[in-house]
């Protein structure tokens, strides 16, 4: 082709290459390459019912979150992150994190203080973050959820906190669960105008109203390693209908993390390494294997 | 029966409907597992919008065995009618792909399939670690494929 008619095409090339490249920079800017992290900057117990519906509830024992939005949620691993060279988090970078975040800082300390329980089976155990229920009538309301041990609380002495071993909880689990099945009651706690819908670090009043909807049984338990749980992801927003997230952002944001996250798991049984996808390091893998 | 010299109106209308949103459907996607914030929603989004670009690639694929399309323009060199043609069956291939894997997968990682609020698919594969490893990969990297393939497809009709 002579270099002329080229040269008359020009334009039009040019034209096509910059529609495309603007379709791929698009691309590019919500997948997230463009930036650093990785991320759109879009902004800075498994139940199943049935009809196949599930929740997937992974409650903790203690009653707040750490942190009140993503963007100290992302700062509080970004500090916690241990250094290459001690193993340990960098303790300027977690002194300055705290000092920016006051709720953290109330959550360490109420780390520290709180009484350790016994069992599992007399601890409460929090779903800390806010859900909205829908009636029947199409009545929404904001609720937290928690499960209320029927076994009293018993706090550890010291003497026992020194004895325990690593996995004493889920030992004394099998121990009592050979005895008799654990009860939970589900309590679920109404919120009034003016709680914090948004913000799992701030604890709601304790004389909200709360409903019993249900009783926990737990008849068995299965280890971490081999059992069905290992096969989950505990994505706090796989609910049932009638059950939704709330605003609270940090619901998006788990279960934002929890995906990649429960994908390089699964990665590593698919591939053979189910030790290391059962929370083993490779080290301690290998040293401990039968 | 001579071939007709223009897609006829069916034809373009299931054209620019896939266009439009097998375009959003990228972005939704590389948008839900890049954002820490709107996943929820993209996720929504997704498992419906997916199943209707199925529904719809294989209603197009009918159509379009029982339609012959208008021949390629006759100067057109042989390499470029070679890949006018391949391109055209790989996207056809990768619409299909895609949403069924993208159905395939969340049973093999031990989630339900849920289209909207209280409506499940039914699964297509079992509930196995060594099934779900490569799946959420291939979906991933196949969306790539047909990215790139939408580009050129694109540069190509301009």
């Amino acid at each position: 082709m002579p270099a002329s008619a080229w040269h008359s095409r020009l334009p039009a090339l040019a034209a096509i290459a910059l529609i495309v490249s603007a379709f791929a920079l698009a691309f590019a800017w919500t997948a997230g390459f463009l930036s650093p992290l990785k991320l759109t900057p879009a902004q800075a117990l498994g139940r199943v019912s049935d009809d196949g519906q599930e929740w997937r509830m992974a409650m903790n024992s203690f009653p707040f979150f750490a942190v009140s939005s993503i963007e100290a949620f992302h700062e509080q691993v970004m500090a916690s992150t241990p250094l290459p060279d001690t193993g340990k988090p960098d303790p300027e970078r977690m002194k300055a994190f705290l000092a920016r975040h006051p709720e953290a800082a109330r959550f360490a300390e109420w780390a520290k203080t709180a009484p350790w329980p016994t069992s599992f089976a007399n601890t409460t155990h929090n779903g800390i973050n806010t859900s909205r229920f829908t009636s029947h009538d199409g009545d929404k309301r904001h609720v937290r959820c928690s499960m209320q041990p029927q076994a009293p609380f018993v706090a550890m002495t010291p003497q026992q906190r020194k004895d325990a071993s690593e996995d004493f909880l889920s030992q004394d689990l099998v121990d009592r669960l050979a005895k008799a099945p654990l009860r939970w009651d589900m309590l679920v706690t109404l919120a009034e105008p003016g709680d914090s819908i948004t913000d799992p670090s701030q604890e709601w009043p304790a004389d909200r109203q709360q409903v019993n909807v249900d009783r926990v049984v737990i008849e068995n338990a299965q280890p971490q390693a081999t059992g069905p749980c290992r096969d989950l992801n505990f994505d706090p927003l796989l609910l049932p209908a009638g059950v939704d997230g709330s605003e609270d952002p940090i619901l998006a944001a788990r279960s934002a993390v929890y995906s990649p996250s429960f994908n390089r798991r699964q990665s590593e049984l698919g591939h053979g390494r189910a030790a290391e996808a059962a929370g083993a390091t490779p080290a301690a893998a290998t040293g401990n294997t039968p | 029966m001579t071939a007709p010299a223009h897609f006829n109106l069916t034809a373009r209308v299931l054209h620019w409907c896939m266009a439009v949103m097998i375009l959003a459907m990228l972005f939704v996607g590389v948008g839900m597992v890049a954002s820490i914030s709107e996943r929820p929603w993209l996720v929504d989004l997704h498992r419906p919008l997916g199943i209707a670009i199925l529904l719809l690639a294989v209603a197009r694929l009918v159509y379009r065995l029982r339609n012959p399309p208008p021949p390629l323009p006759a100067d057109l060199p042989r390499w470029q009618a070679f890949a006018a043609t391949a391109s055209h069956w790989l996207l056809y291939a990768l619409m299909l792909a895609m949403p069924l894997i993208g159905w395939s997968m969340p049973p093999p990682g031990g989630y339900p399939i849920v289209l909207w609020e209280g409506m499940h698919l039914p699964p297509i594969a079992p509930h196995d670690p060594t099934v779900y490893t490569w799946l959420p990969s291939a979906h991933t990297w196949l969306a790539r494929v047909l990215f790139a393939a939408i580009l050129l497809h694109l540069a190509a009709a301009l």
